[in-house]
């Protein structure tokens, strides 16, 4: 017979972390553990799909609004496996939701090239603004334009200056960012040298 | 601050059961808790999710059902028996309380065992 008791604090229920925590602590073996970790595996995209919908506050019958089908199919595409959908399937989700999901198909790449991979998509987004600067006639978007390259060199040597100080002190000193910010670099502005500092 | 999951005693003894005499319905009701986890971590109240297995109970509880589904191999999960994870989302504290897991010959019982469960937990906390 099931009774209602709470515990004392001394014994108070188990706290989890995660389902999969949950799972390791109450499954039959090892095998069940694995199982439920293959099927988590194999539902990545789906999951990031529920992600977004719930982001965006919307129902599955909002969805299906919108998809143009009826809700039990988003239901059963919310169910289905990652390998069940078709691009179609995303794309179409992804719209009615109003969301956006990055997919990385082949090996992944580590931190190092990610961040370059980065530094060369900010690159040619900034070339196209300074492009679009350029060519515009209109000098409202040019000044915003200007205006919003002013902001992203405080934010990108702001995120510089954040993350270089939390490297270990020996890492810090030879940091190019330390010798940048160190007493004898300087940089000019204006024709007139000062000292440069984060 | 993420959620977190708090079982009962009679939960853990419950799923224990379930993970050996009917893995099955086990599995698919902890994948059912998964995404209704992701789900509530995204959302502001717990009672904006809606999903098929989500069943409403009296006390503001919210039982998960085994429904739904296919395994990541592209295979049907089959015909799997009836069961109800029964759950309670504390906002203030964000935890998800696991109250019960059970079969719908033990769904009465179960109900009542998580309300009483429900009415310690807002007493405690002083709702």
């Amino acid at each position: 017979m099931k009774t209602a008791t709470i515990p004392s604090p001394a014994t108070r229920p188990k706290r989890f972390a995660s389902v999969r925590d949950l799972v390791k602590a109450t499954a039959a073996d090892d095998g069940q553990v694995r199982e439920f970790d293959r099927r988590i595996k194999g539902a990545v995209i789906v999951n990031a799909l529920i992600r977004t919908r719930a982001a965006a506050g919307m129902t599955q019958a909002d969805v299906a609004e919108k998809m143009t089908c009826t809700q039990s199919a988003v239901s059963k595409l919310e169910h289905a496996a990652d390998a069940e959908l078709t691009l179609q399937d995303i794309a179409s989700y992804l719209n009615a939701t109003s969301g956006r999901l990055n997919l990385g198909i082949g090996k992944q790449p580590n931190r190092v090239e990610r961040i370059k991979e980065l530094a060369i998509c900010l690159k040619s987004e900034l070339e196209s603004l300074a492009d679009l600067s350029s060519n515009s006639d209109d000098p409202s978007i040019r000044q915003s334009i200007n205006g919003f390259f002013g902001e992203a060199w405080f934010n990108v040597l702001m995120i510089l200056c954040d993350t270089t100080s939390r490297l270990p002190k020996e890492a810090e000193e030879t940091s190019p960012l330390m010798l940048f910010g160190s007493e004898s670099a300087c940089v000019t502005v204006a024709g007139k040298p000062k000292k440069a500092g984060c | 601050m993420n959620w977190q999951l708090e079982a009962t005693d009679q939960f853990e003894r419950d799923a224990k059961h379930y993970a050996k005499k009917q893995r099955a319905e086990y599995l698919a009701v902890m994948e059912n808790l998964e995404k209704y986890l992701i789900f509530i971590e995204s959302v502001s109240h717990p009672r904006l999710v809606q999903f098929g297995f989500l069943h409403e109970e009296p006390k503001g509880i919210r039982a998960i059902d085994q429904s739904g589904g296919t395994l990541a191999s592209g295979e049907k999960r089959g015909k799997l028996d009836q069961t109800r994870l029964y759950t309670y989302a504390a906002l203030e504290s964000k935890v998800l309380h696991l109250l019960c897991l059970g079969s719908k010959t033990t769904q009465a019982k179960d109900i009542r065992y998580a309300e009483s469960v429900v009415d310690a937990l807002r007493k405690e906390s002083g709702e």
